[in-house]
């Protein structure tokens, strides 16, 4: 057994002996009035313990006895009552014959009579709860310890009873170990298990990928596309057999062999490809996968249909567009973008969740793929009511090197957010489309920061004499290190003249220190 | 009387020194539960991403990686080439030569055709002097940016490249560490899938490079250190990186990105003033007044984290260089702790204030004195005699089979995502480091955990009375500069 298992097993152990915790029973004090006036006798005396003898009311008590017996209300007689069993003997002993034989004995605990059974009840109550400790027998042998041992008024027994809930912190311990093997027994019999069928798997799927390789290669360069479209059944199994084709690990295996086939290769290996793999009927994989619950089940599918040009499943690939899913609803719009004849990008524009830059890369590398083959509509995008797609038609005319778009989005700046005309101004920047020197020098006295320094940037490149007089303002208001670096290089591409005069006129720290860098020749490249 | 009290002392140390094992049992397994499918979701997601189109994407983000060296002159050179050489394109390199007393700089200006220049060098946040800001002549260095500043810490030299870094993401690294070909994508990706969400921060694993191979830049071969303190830390850092963080990741409740590898936001990290000089955390801390910059303007946000191995370093093998690290550790958590005490159980800091902060309180910073607490305790109750050998044995069991799961797990967890140890011998090793831990090495870490407490009481460092004040905001780092420049 593992060392791990040796203290897992020391703890189970723990517990087993721990659950049924020994108890000791206590045992009847006095079993017979004899053993209870036996150890009476030996106490000598009991505390709230006493006794009298009673006689009956018509008994004619001799006259010298009456000192020591009262009468009491119903007429009976009584003596004083005697502490000790020692007075009890001797008061016993001074009686004749006659009364002795009529006299009763009586107890009084706290001087109210009772019966034998309460006397050794009561004297049993005081001896559990320690208040009186039973003398020693003075007769005994005070080496004898096994005999005095089974004297002992407690007596060995097993309570089944379970132990814990007597003791809170036991009980607790008990609850956090309990706890704590059920979830760790859980999640370790869950790891354990998980391991070894990802082992088993990755085992199966190389085996597999050998398996695959040679036939796959024979299939793409032995047969043409019209063979391998038209492959009988029969011709098929000779390259991958029924039993494994009918295993899906394997023809998951198949697929992303295809795929990553595909992705490397060129031309004719492409469709060749793509008709294998609809040949095969592997679609169907692809088709129930997007199907699928599970939302890396429904990408997968996506990617695969995407992949392999699956144009008949573009209706499923639509329920994904606005998925709340992130990746799924990227995948989606992806794969219709590759996939769609026409390609007007409403999909986009009507896209509810915000894109993100990672949406945007990926939708923009297949936008410049197609866009010398597909007409865009790119100016849908800018009539969406979703911020963030606005934005990425911006980008795009810009990335696209839409030209002819330019005036259009010129158009919108002027009743559009800030956030948007940074956009616009970039891409009018970077198209470097003259005319708009208008947004540019309003846009440079904005107070939003990054409206401002985005227009002083594009002034630079585009702006013109009022932008000129403007940055020449601007720069005697604005005292900010950052916005007075970018108002100066701007200054400098539109009129190194006036640039120069500015610098010589303001003999401040930073002006000089901006100057220095901005004809720093090894800096002109940061 | 006395003996009454202190029999209640007793037993109310003992309700609650049971709750605390319960909860630290709860708290594990919850970790475990929570990490397991944090690192699911990653592996699922890993499986559809071609990192391939964000090197050359002009919609990805630019990155600075900032990398403060001290006294790197054997290394530097090496380690600036292989920053160099990342697979991105949009990046900017900027190292800033902390005061170093060997040459560094020297190197730095021979191997890459430096040449100072007249840089416009605006102090956003405060630093040491800054003594000059060099570049290259030759423009296949033309990423490289070299800062020759006055020592002031890491935590001043970083300041030193946020003032002069110009892209969107700041990549703080440690100059000596090994960084993965595809580290930068990787790290970048969760900024730009950012959508109802800002990314804030995004953290990296560490993973440890004693004893492996390192060819061009990339761990080839895994091996695990030979000695019990590096085995001991491969562990430690799988639990705190594979697990912790991927947890608190699930929740949006991270506290930490390593300051060997961690990516952020520039705009906010000026925004909130850059990092702290004043503490030996400063990694903690500013991820902390990042989350408090957006949580005091109810701005929705997320603090990444990315499990894949990107990032290695040599750790110390010996005791005094890790009792040292220990320590610093420790004070870091405390100081952090004590400049943000206004968000302890605060409702408005959400799972910062509710969650993030009193785990941190409970389980890391004051482990090291409860620990010791409950050693005092058992042997008070022996003294006394009312010491009960089956909760002793149970409780000690129980929370040694806790460590030994959390442990194995992490060691799991890595197998079944990255499986870099495949020597089984060196598995094995990993598995008798994690029985014998508990006995050899953590009551030293406890140690060094208490002498981090009583060096902070002491006031190591300086700057405790501040510290002990805490920020009321999170601008208030950024007005102490103002304050101190005035």
């Amino acid at each position: 057994m593992s060392f791990v298992g040796k203290r897992i097993l020391g703890v189970l152990l723990i517990l087993i002996f721990g659950s049924t915790t020994a108890f000791c029973q206590e045992k009847t004090y006095f079993s017979d009035s004899t053993s209870f006036f036996e150890f009476l006798s030996n106490q000598e005396q009991v505390p709230g313990l006493k006794f009298r003898f009673t006689l009956p009311a018509n008994f004619q008590l001799p006259a010298k006895d009456t000192a020591i017996w009262n009468r009491a209300d119903l007429g009976m007689w009584y003596s004083n009552s005697i502490d000790s069993i020692s007075q009890l003997k001797k008061f016993r002993s001074g009686l004749d014959s006659i009364l002795a034989s009529s006299a009763n004995f009586q107890y009084l605990i706290y001087d109210e009579p009772s019966t034998e059974a309460a006397a050794s009840e009561f004297v049993s109550a005081l001896l559990r709860n320690n208040d009186i400790f039973p003398a020693e027998k003075k007769n005994i042998n005070s080496q004898d310890l096994v005999l005095l041992a089974q004297d002992s008024p407690f007596q060995p027994g097993f309570n089944v009873g379970f132990g814990y809930f007597s003791d809170f912190k036991i009980f607790m311990i008990a609850l956090i170990i309990t706890v704590f093997f059920l979830i760790a027994g859980g999640m370790i019999f869950f790891m354990i298990l998980f391991k070894s069928r990802r082992n088993r798997r990755e085992q199966l799927r190389s085996d597999f990928e050998k398996e695959i390789s040679s036939p796959l290669s024979q299939i793409l360069f032995n047969l043409s596309l019209e063979e391998i479209k038209n492959l009988p059944n029969e011709e098929i199994e000779i390259y991958f057999p029924a039993h494994r084709l009918s295993n899906k690990l394997f023809k998951e295996v198949l697929i992303e062999n295809i795929i990553s086939l595909n992705k490397k290769m060129k031309g004719d290996f492409k469709d060749k490809l793509k008709a294998l793999f609809k040949r095969l009927g592997l679609y169907k994989i692809s088709e129930s996968k997007v199907n699928s619950k599970k939302w890396d089940a429904i990408v997968s599918g996506l990617i695969q249909i995407n992949e392999m040009d699956l144009e008949e499943f573009l209706p499923l690939v639509k329920k994904h567009l606005n998925s709340p899913n992130f990746h799924i609803r990227t995948n989606a719009a992806a794969t219709l973008l590759n996939l769609s004849r026409e390609v007007d990008l409403s999909f986009l524009k009507n896209q509810k969740y915000p894109l993100s830059n990672w949406q945007q890369m990926n939708y923009l590398r297949i936008i410049k793929y197609l866009y010398p083959t597909r007409k865009l509509l790119m100016v849908s995008l800018f009539d969406s009511e979703n911020i963030t797609v606005r934005l990425f038609g911006y980008k795009l005319v810009r990335m696209v090197g839409r030209v002819d778009l330019v005036e259009k989005i010129g158009g919108i700046a002027t009743k559009a957010s800030d956030e948007e005309k940074i956009e616009i101004l970039k891409t009018i920047q970077v198209l470097g489309v003259p005319s708009y020197t208008t947004l540019i020098n309003s846009s440079m006295q904005s107070t939003n920061d990054k409206l401002s320094r985005q227009a002083i940037k594009a002034a630079g490149s585009l702006g013109d004499k009022s932008s000129e007089k403007m940055i020449l303002e601007l720069l005697a208001q604005n005292r900010r290190f950052e916005i007075k670096m970018l108002l100066m290089e701007s200054l400098k591409k539109l009129n190194y003249e006036s640039f120069k005069t500015y610098v010589l006129n303001e003999e401040d720290q930073d002006t000089q220190a901006i100057y220095h860098h901005l004809e720093d020749p090894l800096l002109s490249y940061v | 009387m006395y003996s009454f009290l202190f029999y209640l002392i007793l037993e109310i140390l003992g309700v609650i020194f049971l709750v605390l094992s319960f909860s630290v049992i709860l708290v594990y397994l919850t970790v475990m539960i929570l990490s397991a499918l944090e690192m699911r979701d990653h592996l699922k997601k890993n499986r559809f991403i071609d990192f391939n189109d964000i090197i050359t994407s002009p919609i990805a983000p630019g990155v600075s990686i900032l990398a403060p060296a001290f006294n790197e002159g054997k290394s530097i050179v090496q380690n600036v080439k292989s920053l160099l050489s990342l697979h991105y394109g949009k990046t900017e390199v900027i190292i800033i030569n902390d005061g170093s007393r060997d040459d560094t700089l020297e190197r730095l200006i021979h191997a890459f055709e430096l040449e100072k220049t007249r840089f416009a060098y605006e102090e956003k946040i405060n630093t040491k002097t800054v003594r000059g800001i060099y570049k290259s002549k030759n423009r296949s260095y033309v990423k490289l940016i070299v800062i020759d500043k006055e020592n002031g810490g890491k935590a001043d030299a970083l300041n030193a490249g946020i003032n002069i870094s110009s892209l969107e993401i700041l990549a703080c690294i440690d100059v000596d560490c090994i960084l993965s070909q595809d580290a930068i994508s990787k790290m970048v990706r969760p900024f730009m899938e950012e959508t109802n969400r800002k990314v804030i921060a995004v953290g990296g694993v560490i993973g440890i490079a004693n004893n492996c191979d390192v060819t061009d830049g990339t761990v080839t071969t895994y091996r695990v250190p030979s000695s019990l303190f590096g085995r001991f830390q491969v562990i430690e850092y799988f639990r705190a990186f594979l697990m912790g963080r991927m947890a608190w990741t699930r929740i949006n409740g991270l506290m930490l990105i390593s300051g060997a590898f961690g990516f952020f936001k520039r705009e906010l990290v000026v925004e909130v003033g850059g990092y702290f000089t004043k503490t030996v955390g400063e990694d903690m801390e500013l991820v902390v007044r990042m989350r408090r910059y957006m949580e005091e303007r109810n701005i929705p946000y997320k603090v990444g984290f990315i499990p894949d191995p990107l990032c290695w370093t040599e750790v110390p093998e010996d005791e005094k260089t890790l009792s040292k690290q220990r320590n610093r550790w420790i004070r870091g958590s405390i100081e952090t702790l004590q400049l943000h005490q206004e968000i302890r159980l605060n409702p408005s800091y959400g799972i910062l204030g509710m969650l993030s902060y009193p785990y941190w309180s409970l389980f890391e910073k004051m482990a090291p004195v409860l620990e010791t607490l409950g050693v005092l305790y058992t042997l008070v109750l022996i003294i006394i005699g009312d010491f009960s050998a089956f909760y002793f044995i149970a409780i000690f069991l129980v929370m040694y089979l806790l460590t030994i799961l959390v442990s194995s797990f992490s060691i799991l967890y890595e197998q079944i995502a990255f499986n870099n140890y495949k020597d089984r011998k060196d598995l094995n090793r990993l598995i008798m480091t994690i029985l014998i831990e508990p006995f050899l090495v953590h009551p030293k870490v406890v140690w060094w955990g208490l002498r981090g407490h009583w060096d902070f009481i002491k006031g190591k460092g300086g700057w405790g009375q501040m510290i002990r004040h805490g920020f009321k905001k999170s601008e208030d780092k950024k007005n102490l500069e103002s304050t101190l420049t005035s």
